[in-house]
C-alpha cells in the first residue's frame, strides 16, 4: 500500500505554499509562456527566468535537490524533438531549446510541489477550466496509484512463478498482464460510474470553493509580474 | 410500521440475455435490516443496484410508495443510498470532504448546507478528522466508514451495502458492526458474514441463482442447517455450538 504522492512536499509550510492556488496557477503559466517564447540566444533572458524560479523555489523551502530531480524527467523527451531539430539541421536552436524546455518544467515543478493537487483541481475549476477537464485530472490524482497497486500485484504474482526460462516468451506474458490490467481497469471505470450516479451524478461536476485573495497574494503577484514583465522587456529599457 | 421498500416480481436479464435475478418479491420496513445472503454469483450485487435503478429489468421496486422508473431516478437514487463493495469505487475524488459533499451538491443544496452536512456526518461516524485526508491514504477500515459517510450525508431512507464487512481486519470489522447498528435507517446488507446478518438482520434473504430460497426471520433462517447447506451456505458458529459462548 502506498507507492508515495505526487504532490510530496506540497504539505509544507512556507510563503510560497499559502499563497492562493489561482495565484500560482496563472502567474506560473504566465511564466512558462514568457519563457517559451524567450528570443533565440537570449541567454541573458534564461538567466533571469532561472534566478526568478530560484529564488521561488529557496521561499518554498522545497528540497532543491528534489526539484533539480524532478525536472530532469522532461529531458527524454525534448532530446527527442532537438534531435530532430538537428537531423533539420537547425543545430543552433538546439541549446537554447533544451534550457526553454528545462526552465518551464522547473517552473511546473515548483508549482505542482507548493500546491496540493486537490487544491490545484480546485483553483483550476474556480479558474472556469472546463469540469470534465478538472473531474479527469482528479480522477488521475485518485486512481493512479490504485492501478500502479494492480500493476504491482499481477507482477508479483508473475515473478511468483517465474524460474527463469526464454525471455521472449516473457514478452507475450507482459502482454496478458496488460490486457488483464486494461479489463480490470474498464471494469473499475463502469463501477466507479455507477457509485457517481448513485449518488445523483447527472454529467456536471460541481465543487465548492473557498478560496480567498489574501494580501500576501497581491503582493506576490505584484513582485513576480514586475520581475518577469521586467525581463521580457529589458532590451527596450 | 411503515413499508420502506416494497419489491414485486422483480426480473433481471443482463444484456446478453442471461437472466439474473427472477421473480423477487419482498419488502422492507422502516428501521428494519434484512441481510441477502447466498453464494457468490448469486444476484446479490445486482440485486441491490437494481434498488436505485441502476440496473432496470421487469417487475415493481418501489421506495416509498415512489416506483422506479426513468423519470424519478434522480429522487429514488437521493431515498436508497448504495455503499458500494470496493470503496475505492465509491472514494473517487481526491480528499474525503469532496467525497462526502459530491452527493449533497448534486442534491442541490447551497454551499453551507453541504458544508454543515459534510461535518456533522463526519462526526457522526467519528470520522471528523479525516476531512481533508486523501482517501488514497486511508486504511481499509476508515474507507469503508468513509464510503457509508458518503451515502449517509443524503439522508436516504434506506441503505443498501454490499459485503460491508469484506477485506475488514476484526477490529475494523467491529467497529462497522457497532456503527451499523448506531444508524437507525432500513438497511439491506449482501453479505458472506453470516456472524453479521445474525448480530444485525432482523429478517434475511437467501438468494439462489437469482431466486428468493427464503426470506424469514434471521435465525429460523440461519438455524436451518438443511436450507444453509442446499444453498451453499452454513450454520453460524455461534448458532451450531452455542455452548461455546
Amino acid at each position: 500500500m502506498g507507492y508515495g504522492y505526487i504532490d510530496r512536499y506540497s504539505n509544507i509550510k512556507s510563503p510560497v505554499h499559502a499563497l492562493d492556488p489561482r495565484v500560482k496557477i496563472i502567474l506560473f503559466m504566465l511564466l512558462v509562456v514568457f519563457i517559451v517564447t524567450t528570443g533565440d540566444g537570449d541567454f541573458a533572458a534564461c538567466l533571469f527566468y532561472f534566478i526568478i524560479i530560484f529564488t521561488a523555489a529557496l521561499l518554498s523551502r522545497v528540497p532543491l535537490r528534489y526539484i533539480f530531480k524532478r525536472s530532469l524527467a522532461v529531458l527524454p523527451f525534448v532530446l527527442l524533438v532537438a534531435v530532430f531539430s538537428l537531423l533539420n539541421g537547425k543545430h543552433e536552436f538546439l541549446l537554447n531549446m533544451l534550457i526553454r524546455a528545462w526552465l518551464a518544467i522547473l517552473a511546473l515543478v515548483l508549482l505542482s510541489s507548493t500546491t496540493k493537487f486537490p487544491l490545484i483541481l480546485k483553483a483550476l475549476a474556480t479558474l472556469k477550466v472546463p469540469g470534465i477537464l478538472v473531474l479527469l485530472l482528479s480522477f488521475m490524482y485518485r486512481y493512479i496509484f490504485v492501478l500502479l497497486e494492480e500493476a504491482v500485484r499481477a507482477e508479483t504474482a508473475h515473478r511468483a512463478r517465474y524460474f527463469g526460462g526464454r525471455v521472449l516468451r516473457q514478452f507475450r506474458v507482459f502482454g496478458h498482464i496488460i490486457g488483464h490490467l486494461f479489463i480490470r481497469t474498464y471494469e473499475r471505470g463502469e463501477r466507479i460510474y455507477q457509485s457517481m450516479l448513485s449518488r445523483g451524478f447527472d454529467g456536471s461536476a460541481r465543487v465548492i470553493s473557498k478560496l480567498k485573495l489574501k494580501t500576501a497574494d497581491y503582493l506576490f503577484s505584484a513582485i513576480f509580474l514586475a520581475a518577469v514583465i521586467a525581463v521580457k522587456i529589458k532590451d527596450h529599457l | 410500521m411503515t413499508r420502506v421498500l416494497e419489491v414485486k416480481d422483480f426480473n433481471f436479464s443482463y444484456p446478453d440475455g442471461r437472466s439474473a435475478l427472477k421473480g423477487l418479491s419482498f419488502d422492507i420496513s422502516s428501521g428494519e435490516t434484512v441481510a441477502v445472503i447466498g453464494p457468490n454469483g448469486a444476484g446479490k450485487t445486482t440485486l441491490l443496484l437494481a434498488l436505485n435503478g441502476i440496473l432496470r429489468g421487469k417487475g415493481s421496486i418501489k421506495v416509498e410508495d415512489l416506483e422506479v422508473s426513468g423519470s424519478n431516478l434522480k429522487e429514488i437514487r437521493k431515498r436508497v443510498g448504495v455503499v458500494f463493495q470496493d470503496p475505492d469505487d465509491q472514494l473517487f475524488c481526491p480528499t474525503v470532504n469532496e467525497d462526502v459533499m459530491f452527493g449533497l451538491l448534486n442534491l442541490g443544496l447551497s454551499d453551507e448546507d453541504v458544508q454543515r452536512k459534510t461535518i456533522e456526518t463526519l462526526k457522526i461516524l467519528e470520522l471528523e478528522e479525516f476531512g481533508e485526508l486523501l482517501s488514497h491514504h486511508l486504511s481499509a477500515g476508515e474507507k469503508k466508514r468513509v464510503a457509508l459517510a458518503t451515502v449517509l450525508a443524503m439522508e436516504p431512507d434506506i441503505i443498501a451495502l454490499d459485503e460491508p464487512t469484506a477485506n475488514l481486519d476484526p477490529r475494523s470489522r467491529r467497529h462497522l458492526i457497532e456503527t451499523l447498528k448506531n444508524i437507525k435507517h432500513a438497511k439491506i446488507i449482501a453479505t458472506h458474514d453470516l456472524e453479521m446478518a445474525l448480530e444485525l438482520a432482523d429478517r434475511v434473504i437467501v438468494l439462489n441463482k437469482g431466486k428468493i430460497a427464503a426470506f424469514g426471520r434471521v435465525k429460523d433462517i440461519l438455524e436451518n442447517a438443511k436450507l444453509m447447506e442446499e444453498n451453499a451456505l452454513e450454520v453460524p458458529l455461534s448458532l451450531k455450538y452455542p455452548e461455546k459462548n
